[in-house]
């Protein structure tokens, strides 16, 4: 009887873990997931998967159509000026914007949260430094401070990670400090200063913990735009450098032929244009999900 | 207000300086420009007197104070690439620039006003329907990509409109709807959102079980009072485009300040870049403080301290 008892309580138990994790993806957009999935298989797998090698040149079949046959055998999407297959270089180029795009949103969403917790917590001569700071960064284009920094620190993969995230924390900075400065007049952030909670304790434990979901939502606005910001730094030659596949380097190529070979612009484009359309998707499931304004259904 | 007015100038002040530091620094850490105007095998002397030319040999604070100085006074330096003075030329550029961002701008805020406000009026119908996929499209398809298709369409395949270049009305409709379509995107999510709520509310509930048609209850009472977050937004959209005007201007081979700005860097054009830029923050600052006075008009609560 009572091992039957527990056996239950197992099987309860999993029943109500399989609930949870079907009202946790409850409304997720199929299409959108699908996509993604899809796109982060490509990302992890891209370079195996691909029918031909991406870099592999064939001056027999250059600009060649989609739906065609070459010697080296079927090219779905055509081929490019050099005779490389685009499919596969899509497939290829697909972990660029992933990796850039999400290590970017890490990055630009690590410094803007730390210095936002920092300003609106200590306020006074640090408050303003940092508030300093922020108001420069934003005045001035995105993109022409990100050409700037691409230009000293040079193109490259973990460069443009980089790039992307000194340019792209202002906008956490800001909102951070507005949720640090409302959560530290709550009580519990008394009690916890009352007790002689260290301050670096408070910040982790009291303060970061609150601010995570704005953290979260600003994140998933932020991973498609950062995508388009690191195929456009590739577009215009500052970003990933050839060989290597990248989407916005494959649409700059592609400029060149656009009369007679339109498939080399038009297809990587497209990518971004799913790829990114996915995550704009997602995220407003997400946030709809995050946001305690919606909640209540 | 006056005094609010006064404040703000004045913090504007302190971030244009900010950017002048900023820059300055910068672009002084992206490279030598000898190494790229003078040829790979010039001698060192002609390296030596290209810098004196330019200043570059002094030390760093030397050359910013100069610059500073010179600044204050109007005058900007001349454009090494160019060869001719860094302000007129971004001046010339800037008004090129500022004719197609306020083109999509106008776009932008005309269609996704009307087609925000109607969907959110008839929630549900086609307008909302469109709008929906118009505005999903629109904030994820890569502006450089969309001009490049554009191109290719309209100017390649059926030679409707020139391909690229600053002209009369009909080389801006390409370029605009390019510049333009995020921003409308933008714009049309904002003002149905914001609609939506006004629309929600007691006041608006009243007037309406008062009897009066929907179309006076939406122009008379909704409109004004869902304005507030739509004006932050076009005023965002309008420094958004500048930025963005960078890759369209390339594509569409606009003489803008953008594309100014890709060549300027390119070629390590030190003073052309310190024009560009503070003339791009001075821009951006400017529109933040006609944003923020017109609030004032809008919504008669707010008031400044």
């Amino acid at each position: 009887m009572v091992i039957h008892n527990k056996v239950k309580s197992v099987s309860d138990h999993r029943y109500q873990a399989c609930q949870m994790l079907k009202a946790a993806f409850r409304g997720v957009p199929l299409g959108a997931a699908l996509i993604l999935t899809a796109v982060v298989c490509l990302g992890l797998f891209g370079s195996l998967l691909a029918p031909h090698p991406p870099t592999a040149m064939n001056t027999q079949a250059m600009l060649i159509g989609p739906f065609s046959h070459s010697s080296k055998g079927f090219h779905l999407l055509g081929t490019d000026q050099l005779g490389r297959d685009i499919l596969s270089r899509i497939m290829a180029g697909s972990h660029v914007s992933l990796i850039i795009g999400l290590s970017a949103v890490f990055m630009a969403g690590s410094i803007g949260t730390i210095l936002g917790i920092l300003a609106g917590y200590f306020g006074s001569w640090v408050d303003s430094l940092i508030m300093r700071i922020t108001d420069t960064m934003f005045a001035l284009p995105v993109l022409v401070l990100a050409l700037v920094l691409a230009a000293i620190i040079g193109p490259g993969f973990s460069n443009m990670v980089l790039i992307l995230g000194l340019v792209g924390w202002t906008g956490y900075a800001r909102l951070i400090r507005g949720e640090t400065l409302r959560i530290k007049d709550g009580q519990f952030v008394k009690y916890a200063k009352i007790a002689g909670t260290r301050p670096l304790r408070i910040l982790l434990r009291h303060i970061l913990p609150n601010v995570m979901n704005s953290v979260i939502v600003m994140a998933t606005l932020q991973l498609g735009i950062m995508i388009i910001a690191e195929a456009s730094l590739t577009f215009l030659g500052l970003g990933v450098q050839p060989p290597t596949p990248a989407w916005g380097s494959m649409v700059n190529e592609g400029r060149m032929f656009l009369s007679t070979a339109w498939w080399i612009s038009a297809f990587p484009g497209l990518a971004i244009l799913l790829t990114v359309m996915s995550v704009n998707i997602l995220g407003d499931w997400i946030r709809i999900k995050l946001d305690p304004k919606f909640r209540q259904t | 207000m006056q005094r609010y007015l006064i404040k703000r100038l004045f913090h504007s002040i302190i971030t244009l300086f900010f950017v002048s530091i900023l820059v300055f620094v910068l672009v002084r850490l992206s490279g030598d420009p000898t190494y790229i105007l003078l040829s790979q095998d010039a001698p060192p002397e002609a390296r030596e007197a290209f810098r004196r030319d330019w200043g570059l040999d002094k030390p760093i604070l030397y050359q910013y104070g100069i610059w500073l100085i010179k600044g204050v006074q109007g005058d900007f330096g001349e454009s090494i690439l160019r060869k001719k003075p860094a302000l007129a030329l971004v001046m010339n550029h800037l008004w090129n620039t500022l004719q197609l961002v306020l083109v999509a701008v106008t776009f932008a805020v005309v269609l996704g006003v009307v087609v925000g406000v109607t969907s959110a009026v008839n929630p549900g119908g086609p307008v909302d329907w469109i709008g929906r996929y118009f505005s999903l499209l629109g904030q994820s398809a890569p502006t450089f990509w969309v001009g490049i298709m554009l191109m290719l369409l309209l100017a390649a395949n059926w030679n409707l409109l020139p391909t690229s270049g600053k002209g009369g009305f009909e080389t801006f409709l390409m370029p605009a709807f390019t510049l333009g379509w995020f921003s409308a995107a933008a714009v049309l999510r904002i003002s149905k959102s914001s609609m939506l709520d006004v629309m929600g509310s007691e006041y608006i509930k009243t007037v309406r079980a008062m009897g009066l048609p929907k179309s006076l209850v939406v122009l008379k009472y909704a409109l004004k009072n869902a304005a507030i977050p739509v004006v932050t937004m076009i005023s965002l959209q309008f420094i958004a485009l500048l930025g963005s005007s960078v890759i369209v201007e390339t594509v569409f081979a606009w003489p803008g300040i953008g594309r100014l700005a890709v060549e300027a860097i390119f070629a390590r054009d030190f003073p052309l870049i310190q024009t560009l830029t503070l003339v791009f923050a001075t821009v951006f600052i400017i529109i933040n403080l006609m944003v923020d006075i017109l609030y004032g008009y809008i919504d008669p609560r707010i008031r400044y301290s």
